[in-house]
């Protein structure tokens, strides 16, 4: 066939093009409501939730686990494009809610005897944090790099890395609202452990199914 | 030359991100010189038809890809993205390494149009694996010149039905051509 013909069927085949946020957006949001929803009409959220929103521990936590959902939507959708390279300014963004983690750990280590710090840091439950950051995050995941499979990422494994980050985020959104580990010093470790794993997840996986 | 009067390239992918055919048309027109003169530039020693290879390859990431331009984004950088990641690509499947570097788009920019070289086996072999229906459409489009309509009268479908026969039948196309070299 020769390349006019070819250009013809595709240009047949032009339609109005869904923006990529928009396909992000609406993958990430869907399988955080699906996962999510069910996770929390199984489980439920914490009995105290309103109240302890109130108070500025669980607060932080909230906030960390947002910031780092919202940096990493920016930044994925930035490296789903094909003439970037690197997240610019993005990454910043994703700085912050590590920088906020760090900080809140410390202002709270500051604060408490070192013989209470192996406590604290141990919290009540390690592995259900694993497990239900996990839980919600993979089939984000999935949607996640879904809706970036429609992209054309420069840097495969980089862009499901930040994929991961999200996808982890948003679990560990939904995760906090049932969890009442609210010391700094557990999520700011914990938290962050999950987010890693998922974020390498994210990368091992990137690295074979977003090439294109 | 007409080529300065010609509405720029973010102009024609804007127009055709939004449906407009005809624009998306002349978009694809007005890029595979380009494609072409670059996987000349860089794979010349394997032969016209398989750099036509490259060209309709790429043609169809582009097709693939097109949602990933931002309408706020200067066009060039995106497009050389896509031209350079799909050579690259595709001559490597193909045995071949070769490098492509931003001069190569100043020298196609410049360069005159080369011909299509004749018919391509390869996108014909492809175009036969796929099911009989799409493929009776993809060439009634791609080499009679038919429209979306009359495809669609001719073999009793809906113009909606030959619309989404023809996607599929593209991105199949494209998913066939992996496979291939891979």
């Amino acid at each position: 066939m020769r390349t006019e013909a070819l250009v013809r069927a595709m240009a047949a085949d032009a339609g109005p093009v869904r923006p990529m946020w928009r396909a992000l957006l609406a993958a990430v949001l869907a399988a955080t409501v699906a996962a999510g929803g069910l996770f929390l009409l199984a489980i439920g959220p914490r009995p105290d939730l309103g109240a302890a929103l109130m108070r500025p521990d669980p607060a932080l936590k909230q906030l960390f686990v947002v910031a780092s959902a919202l940096a990493a939507f920016g930044a994925s959708l930035r490296l789903a494009r094909p003439e970037v390279a690197a997240p610019g300014g993005w990454g910043w963004a994703l700085l912050a809610a590590p920088a906020l983690a760090v900080a809140a750990f410390w202002a709270t280590a500051a604060g408490t005897p070192v013989a209470l710090w192996p406590t604290r840091v141990a919290g009540h439950g390690i592995l259900p944090c694993f497990a239900g950051i996990g839980a919600i995050g993979l089939p984000i995941l999935v949607a996640t790099l879904g809706a970036l499979r429609r992209g054309a990422p420069a840097r495969p494994g980089l862009a499901g890395a930040v994929g991961g980050l999200l996808a982890g985020s948003a679990g560990a959104c939904v995760y906090a609202l049932y969890c009442t580990d609210d010391s700094p010093m557990f999520w700011g470790v914990w938290y962050a452990v999950a987010l890693l794993a998922m974020t390498a997840t994210g990368w091992l996986l990137g690295r074979r199914v977003l090439r294109w | 030359m007409g080529r300065h009067a010609d509405p720029p390239l973010e102009d024609l992918l804007r127009a055709a991100n939004r449906g407009d055919a005809r624009a998306y048309g002349a978009f694809l027109t007005a890029v595979t010189p380009i494609i072409r003169a670059v996987a000349r530039a860089r794979g010349g020693g394997l032969g016209p038809e398989t750099c036509e290879d490259v060209v309709q390859e790429t043609l169809l990431a582009i097709h693939d890809k097109r949602r990933t331009w931002r309408e706020d984004a200067p066009l060039r950088p995106w497009l050389f993205a896509i031209v350079r990641h799909k050579v690259v690509d595709t001559f490597r499947a193909r045995g071949a390494r070769v490098h492509v570097d931003i001069d190569d788009f100043a020298g196609a920019l410049a360069a005159e149009p080369e011909p299509d070289p004749t018919e391509r086996a390869d996108a014909e072999r492809m175009i036969a694996r796929l099911d009989p229906r799409s493929a009776r459409i993809v060439r009634a489009i791609g080499l009679d010149g038919a429209s979306v309509p009359e495809v669609g009268a001719s073999l009793g479908m809906s113009e909606g039905a030959v619309r989404v026969a023809l996607h599929r039948a593209l991105r199949r196309l494209a998913s066939l051509r992996r496979e291939m070299v891979e």
